[in-house]
């Protein structure tokens, strides 16, 4: 009887342990990959991720044979890839045995991530005396892309900070490049303005230089046409 | 000579068969309802623009509704004070959608035209009617008869201008050869003016009375009364020989020219007097080159001494007539296909194709001029040397100079090609979305063909917000989603570069019609980009089958891809609970067994819902569901055990 008992305890037991083993197995999309001596589970922290939130790039590491491996320390980093773009973060436990907060193995890099698409992270490093270069690329068969949070933002789409910036970054040459053009545009009718009034003011100088000449030339005609008087005459004589 | 005869010939079947594909002189430029516009409304009538005035005596517009019935009230009518526009008046139309066929005759030339468009009231324009956006201009090729008949026209015009040319300036107001020559040359002329009628005639479809009491047949009507004072000068010249006589020919030859000029393309295009004068003027001068060649071709028999001042004045005289020629000829082509710049036209349309096959022969008749003028007329004039081969070479010229006027007369018939650009091309079957990202950073032009549910090719076209060039990206991605329809996810597709900021794949993820949003992700290498999207998709062209039974309910046939047919009813039609049978058969007529099928019910306020669909066999499914009064749109989208996407739709009007 004690030994069905005991049966009934284990298989129950085994069961639950089975089960909890399931709970914590990482059930969103996350890359796994063994390495050498060590199970590497790799994705977002938060998934789905979305650019502009706070995130990070979380690393669950266990033995090959399932055992969490809770003393990385910093001998492990991962330089998080996007484009031709690199940043390299230190991975940190994001759990706590004596607090017994948190999963065992569970080691994050803390980051925003600004823009919506494609990262690789680079891990590198070693752990234990086993070195690590392995790369782990967002993708449909692996983890999440970044995505963009307009797709679920609700009421009103609200811009990322990286949107806005980039507007700024093209609203200031276009704003400065219309003011540019105002102000050539305003120096153009100046120029066109005090060129029409130096023309004016040297038409006008000329037009009274020839009025005097003109007005000499019709007096000095008008001298040569008076018929001169004698003297004795009576008429009238100008000179 | 059996050479240049064998070319000429050649050339000549090569202008027919460039000619084939053609289009028509008086195109549809734009219409009221627009090609595929939905209209809240029904309109009280249909307009429709054309690029020459239509002649509206011969013009037809019919508006059919679903069933093929003619809707229209009365014919076709011009509107005052456009001329370029006809019109025919609406009753009050039900929502469905309707067919415009068209057919009009250019008042300024007489060529005939058809095409037909759809129009939706009240519901979209898809269906068993013209594809929607679609205009699809036809018209009948290059009558052999009516190029005959021009052929015809120019040459006996041409040889009478020039007879008359050269007889009062080379040669003292004689003529050199026989006079019943003329008789002859006005014999052909006149053929070829009966032949175009008969074309004309042929081609319209009409008896010779309406013809002749159309604008079209005015214009033949002018030309004939042309020709007849043309034979009065004739008779005049050859009975009473002498400067009057062919001063009169010559006069009325050149009038003759100037009402045909009147009656071709270049009545059409403005300014009008510009474009008639240069043509006629063109005309004129090929009349005294070509004519006086083949006057002086029959009239020179031997290098006396008499005759050598004849062929030096002549080359005088056709060398000034070369060079109207050229200068008209190019001035003409210039404004017939759209100015300098749209010189591509040249290779693109038939006019342009038959125009560089006039030029090559055109250059050709100039290369044998230069040889007469610097080797030959020298020669003969001073030497009495090298006849023959003058002889031989002027034969050469007057045989090209056939076949240009061959070619012109295919030319004639064809659209001009700035026409053909001024009107609108077909309708490829595609969607396109265009818009750019918040930071205004890119612009994307989204092209999906063929814009259906199933397989499509996406072409994503990158460029700057503000230069619009091509931008650089290390990557392009589209995400889809259908609002309102979770259960499909968010299916994404990459594309790939195939050239510079044009991104193309390859995919399925339109799995249902409606309007998606499309996110396009550009990522570049240091930032990336969302530009939103929304695609509409379009639904396929299919061809509907419509069997109406008393009693019965109306059975639709709808026929898809791949030999499937679709047979669909509601029973009973109308308000009230319904049953919605959707059976999909094979060409042998046994049932397509289907995987999966999704369908959904328009109602008459335009709201899409998903209809439940029962099996009742592998290819029979049927959907409960209640329908007020009004016009419904239903939709069905299946997938065949052979994984082979089907979608259809029809639309019913539920009545009691």
């Amino acid at each position: 009887m004690k030994g069905k008992i005991a049966v009934c305890v284990a298989l129950t037991g085994g069961l639950a342990g089975a089960f909890v083993l399931a709970l914590s197995s990482p059930a969103f999309a996350h890359e796994e990959r063994t390495v050498g001596a060590y199970h590497f589970v790799v994705g977002w922290g938060d998934e789905p991720a979305y650019a502009g939130s706070k995130n990070s790039v979380q690393l669950i590491l266990a033995t090959e044979a399932g055992k969490p491996v809770t003393n990385l320390g910093d001998s492990l980093k991962v330089e998080v890839i996007f484009g031709q773009q690199q940043m390299e973060l230190p991975f940190e436990p994001a759990f706590d045995p004596k607090e017994g907060f948190g999963t065992l193995g569970d080691y994050r890099a803390w980051l925003i991530p600004t823009a919506p698409g494609t990262y690789t992270f680079h891990l590198f490093g070693a752990i234990g005396k086993q070195k690590v270069d392995e790369r782990f690329t967002s993708g449909p068969t692996t983890f999440d892309d970044i995505a963009d949070p307009a797709e679920v933002e609700f009421p009103t789409k609200v811009p990322t900070g990286t949107e806005l910036s980039g507007r700024l970054d093209r609203e200031i040459p276009r704003v400065n490049a219309a003011i540019a053009s105002a102000r050539s545009q305003a120096e153009d009718k100046a120029d066109s303005a005090r060129t029409l009034a130096i023309i004016g003011l040297i038409v006008g100088a000329v037009g009274l230089v020839l009025a005097v000449v003109a007005l000499i030339g019709w007096r000095a005609a008008a001298r040569r046409s008076t018929p001169a008087v004698s003297a004795g005459g009576g008429g009238e004589s100008r000179s | 000579m059996r050479r240049i005869i064998v070319a000429v010939l050649g050339a000549g079947l090569l202008v027919v068969m460039a000619g084939q594909p053609a289009a028509a002189h008086a195109l549809l430029r734009r219409s009221e309802p627009a090609s595929g516009a939905l209209l809240q409304t029904a309109p009280p009538k249909v307009v429709i623009t054309f690029t020459e005035p239509p002649d509206p005596s011969l013009s037809i517009i019919h508006v059919l509704d679903e069933n093929g019935r003619d809707v229209e009230q009365g014919r076709a009518e011009p509107v005052a004070g456009a001329p370029l526009e006809l019109q025919v008046a609406l009753p009050s139309l039900p929502d469905g959608v309707y067919t415009v066929t068209w057919r009009t005759v250019s008042r300024t030339d007489g060529h005939v035209t058809g095409s037909s468009f759809a129009f939706g009231v009240g519901v979209a324009p898809t269906g068993a009617v013209a594809s929607p956006g679609t205009v699809l201009p036809s018209t009948p090729s290059p009558s052999p008869l009516a190029a005959v008949g021009r052929w015809g026209l120019y040459a006996g015009l041409a040889f009478l201008l020039g007879g008359a040319v050269l007889g009062l300036w080379v040669f003292g107001g004689g003529l050199p050869a026989s006079r019943w020559l003329l008789a002859a040359a006005w014999v052909i002329g006149a053929l070829g003016l009966v032949l175009m009628t008969i074309a004309e005639r042929s081609t319209v479809g009409v008896s010779y009375g309406t013809l002749l009491r159309s604008s079209a047949g005015e214009q033949l009507i002018r030309q004939g009364i042309g020709l007849g004072v043309v034979a009065i000068a004739v008779v005049v010249a050859a009975i009473r020989p002498g400067k009057i006589g062919l001063i009169l020919l010559g006069l009325a030859a050149a009038g003759a020219m100037l009402l045909h000029a009147q009656a071709g393309h270049a009545g059409s295009q403005s300014p009008v007097w510009f474009n008639v004068g240069v043509q006629w003027l063109h005309l004129l001068a090929v009349g005294v080159w070509v004519g006086g060649l083949a006057w002086l071709l029959l009239g020179m028999r031997s290098s006396g001494p008499s005759e050598r001042p004849a062929v030096k004045q002549f080359s005088f005289i056709a060398g000034i007539a070369l060079a109207v020629v050229a200068v008209t000829g190019v001035v003409r082509a210039i404004d017939e296909i759209g100015g300098i710049g749209a010189w591509r036209r040249l290779f693109e349309t038939s006019f342009g194709v038959a125009l560089l096959i006039k030029g090559a022969l055109f250059a050709g008749l100039v290369a044998l001029g230069a040889r007469n003028r610097y080797v030959n007329v020298p020669a003969v004039s001073q030497r009495g040397e090298r006849f023959r081969s003058l002889r031989r070479t002027v034969g050469g010229e007057v045989a090209l100079a056939v076949g240009i006027f061959g070619v012109t007369g295919v030319l004639t018939q064809l659209p001009p090609a700035a026409q053909v650009a001024a009107a609108p091309s077909p309708a490829p079957a595609q969607v396109v979305a265009t818009g750019s990202d918040f930071a205004t950073s890119a612009r994307v032009r989204l092209t999906i063909m063929p814009g259906t549910v199933g397989p499509n090719h996406f072409e994503a076209r990158i460029a700057d917000y503000d230069t619009g060039e091509p931008l650089d990206a290390m990557s392009v991605s589209l995400t889809f989603r259908l609002s309102g329809h979770a259960e499909l996810g968010s299916p994404s597709l990459d594309l790939s570069r195939t050239g510079p900021g044009v991104w193309t794949g390859e995919g399925t993820p339109l799995s249902m019609p409606g309007a998606w949003d499309v996110s396009v992700l550009i990522q570049g290498s240091a930032r990336s980009v969302v530009v939103p999207l929304e695609v509409q998709t379009r639904a396929p062209p299919q061809h509907i089958e419509v069997t109406r039974a008393p009693g019965q309910p109306t059975l639709y046939t709808i026929t898809l891809p791949g030999g499937v047919s679709l047979q669909t009813y509601i029973d009973p039609g109308t308000p009230g609970n319904n049953v919605v049978h959707f059976t999909f058969f094979q060409a042998s007529g046994d049932e397509q067994p289907i995987a999966s099928a999704t369908a959904t019910a328009t109602t008459p306020a335009g709201d899409t819902h998903d209809l439940p669909l029962i099996r009742f066999d592998p290819g029979h499914f049927v959907a409960n569901t209640r329908l007020d009064e009004g016009h419904w749109r239903f939709g069905i989208q299946a997938t065949t055990k052979e994984g082979v996407p089907l979608s259809a739709s029809f639309d019913q009007t539920i009545s009691p």
